[in-house]
């Protein structure tokens, strides 16, 4: 624990270091909301990066390969691949469009002040939907480390995030967000690499991927802290505080503050929900329905299309210099992500083998910080810190992305829109008590989300971006024909249609093929969102005077085809 | 003139963006696809782990890099071309 203060103390101190420093370079207002002075694109890339990899990357992919098994490295690779379709067909034009926002985009693209508005709204959902993950993380981790109930850890990073925010914008946020992923992938990787070396995969005869039920590698104490239903699979002996019983196979109810000591070599009793069986945790379908194909190629959808409609990350395309350099950032996100994602399945294997007991308590979401513990001593007790600030880096660098995101979607499009000439002073101010509000508004609801898996809760937030940005972006950048009412209905039958889905699911969970497709809509939504924009552009007055707006998103940077302005068609205000 | 422009811009643009797309998606529903039809495919053992594992977890990620370098110089390719049938008189 001394080691995790201290160097969750370092990461949460240098944040704050860096941003002050960025406060001082911000002196305009275009300054405040991103970074106008051009970053190279490997900077470019780590703080996409840093800002990308959030407590779902961190925490939840490991956490939730631990309980459900392969059908988990789905999510990884579709949160990478989102890069590749951002590169295809995003990233290059909408450098040279000059919009750093998706709102703006809108704005700009069908002269409208209405789709600002529009999609501003859209950013506030899929912002907020993606904070609560990251809240939630907060929570549990600060629980974990410290003891304190879970809405202590949701209020301290909300606060943190909320000032830093308020304080340097995106200026102080830039260079932050590339520190924090070479803070996350260090985090990740060298307890990794460590237990790799002092464990190795297999116990004995006991690997991860081995057929049957994992067992207790040792002698095993575990506390219970609430009542806790379990399924055994196979009868064993137990000490429950202090008394010697047999569990035979069937449901146990284990009572509150109880401690049970399971014996060496006992097959691991757990919750109904977790999977523990060998075979179904090793392959990469839960069953061989076709149902869990279909849930797997549109979690793939989700994460692929959805990765360019999140509002903290498109912002940062804005900061290259050009066409071409949006595109190396882009290809070096990619790989920057990709090897970090390398790493967290390490966790949920070695965890498997050498500490079953967190499946009994169900407490699988902080495998990747419980397990560096395993080595003991100062080395075991360092990593463990190492990975709790890795977890901290992620709250914070993810949530001030996107708060920077909602509070300018609010403080600059929604408000904006009303009072449109204010000075850089007043404009400055409405940021920051946005962003206030906003932090506000994400702390209240993390208090709500504990019951949610965190990567279930991001992949939402994906699905959403995917049905309603995607294809905004993707026709409104190659579609001349496209239309304002046009993307207008496709964009809000996206956005509403996804978002009842998954309130249904959260409220009321649905089960069978329904019930697979209301907790994963991507799938449906996308399509029917993009044969939306395309059926209603064809029925409505094709659009004047696009050419030179697309003209200007697909030339080669150094053409000098009918000349356009250098300046952003949609920056507020210049320096 | 420039709609002209316009239209042969897209087309190779988007001509080149959509080989790339195409041959990954190829790729991304084919091997679901297969480990879902022939799950002994996704249990075979490559040393310690299982092939599902190690096309997921190692071989994934450089692959999708590999497309993303082959995009970016295909399309400059393109466009240096472009740029000089562009300039000249």
């Amino acid at each position: 624990v001394t080691w995790s203060v201290v160097l969750v103390g370092i990461v949460v101190a240098a944040t704050f270091a860096i941003g002050l420093y960025g406060v001082r370079l911000a002196r305009t207002t275009s300054d405040f909301f991103v970074a106008t002075r051009a970053v190279g694109p490997i900077w470019n890339a780590s703080a996409i990066a840093g800002e990308y990899l959030s407590a779902a990357s961190f925490l939840g992919i490991a956490g939730l390969l631990f309980k459900e098994g392969a059908a988990v490295l789905w999510y990884p690779l579709g949160y990478a691949a989102g890069y590749l379709v951002l590169l295809l067909f995003v990233a290059a034009p909408l450098r040279r469009f000059g919009a750093y926002t998706i709102p703006d985009f809108a704005a700009g693209r069908f002269s409208s002040q209405a789709l600002r508005i529009q999609s501003a709204l859209v950013v506030l959902v899929i912002g907020w939907f993606y904070l609560l993950p990251q809240m939630k993380g907060a929570g549990v981790t600060f629980r974990l480390l410290t003891g304190a109930p879970y809405a202590a850890g949701v209020v301290l990073v909300g606060v943190l995030v909320t000032l830093a925010v308020a304080m340097g914008g995106m200026k102080g946020v830039t260079y932050v967000q590339a520190f924090h992923y070479w803070t996350k992938l260090l985090a990740i990787g060298v307890p990794a690499g460590v237990l790799l070396a002092v464990f190795g995969l297999a116990n004995g005869s006991q690997t991860p991927f081995a057929d049957g039920l994992p067992t207790f590698p040792d002698r095993t104490e575990v506390a219970f802290p609430s009542e806790t239903h379990l399924e055994v699979a196979e009868a064993i002996e137990v000490t429950v505080d202090g008394v010697s019983e047999t569990w035979v196979e069937g449901p146990v109810t284990v009572p509150a503050r109880a401690i049970v000591v399971f014996e060496e070599g006992s097959a691991v009793p757990a919750p109904a929900d977790v999977t523990v069986d060998g075979i179904s945790w090793t392959l990469p379908f839960p069953d061989s329905s076709v149902w869990s194909l279909v849930a797997a190629i549109s979690l793939l959808t989700a994460t692929m299309f959805g990765t360019m409609g999140l509002p903290h990350i498109l912002v940062r395309f804005y900061t290259n210099r050009d066409g071409r350099s949006a595109r190396r950032t882009a290809v070096g996100t990619l790989a920057l992500v990709g090897v970090f994602y390398m790493f967290p399945w390490v966790y949920a294997a070695i965890g498997r083998v050498w500490d079953p007991g967190l499946y009994v308590t169900g407490d699988t979401e902080v495998v990747v910080l419980a397990v560096p513990r395993l080595i003991g001593g100062g080395a075991g007790s360092f990593l463990g810190g190492l990975v709790a600030a890795g977890a901290f880096s992620a709250f914070l660098s993810t949530s001030s992305g996107l708060l920077v995101s909602v509070a300018g979607a609010l403080s600059h499009d929604l408000v904006g829109s009303f009072i449109p000439t204010s000075p850089d002073k007043t404009r400055l101010n409405l940021f920051r008590v946005a962003a206030v509000l906003a932090g506000g508004v994400a702390v209240g609801l993390g208090m709500l989300v504990r019951p949610f898996e965190i990567n279930v809760l991001v992949g939402w937030a994906f699905a959403i971006a995917a049905s309603a940005f995607c294809p905004l972006l993707i026709l409104g950048i190659w579609w001349p024909r496209l239309t304002k009412s046009g993307a207008a209905w496709g964009m809000a039958l996206g956005a509403i249609l996804s978002t009842t889905a998954i309130l249904i699911t959260m409220i009321a969970p649905q089960t069978g093929w329904v019930g697979a497709l209301l907790a994963q809509p991507a799938i449906v939504t996308v399509p029917l969102a993009f044969s939306t924009m395309i059926l209603v552009s064809l029925r409505t007055r094709p659009p004047r005077n696009v050419e030179s707006l697309l003209l200007k998103m697909h030339s080669p940077d150094t053409a000098v085809t009918p000349p356009f302005p250098t300046r952003p068609l949609t920056t507020p205000v210049d320096g | 003139m420039r709609a002209i422009y316009l239209r042969s811009l897209l087309r190779m643009n988007l001509s080149i963006s959509l080989l790339y797309f195409g041959l990954f998606m190829l790729i991304a529903v084919l091997i679901p696809v297969m480990f879902w039809l022939y799950p002994w495919v996704a249990e075979l053992m490559v040393g310690p782990i299982p092939l599902a594992w190690l096309v997921l977890v190692v071989v994934a990620y450089p692959v999708l890099v590999a497309f993303g370098a082959g995009y970016v110089r295909s399309i400059e390719e393109a466009e240096a071309e472009y740029s000089e049938l562009v300039d000249e008189p």
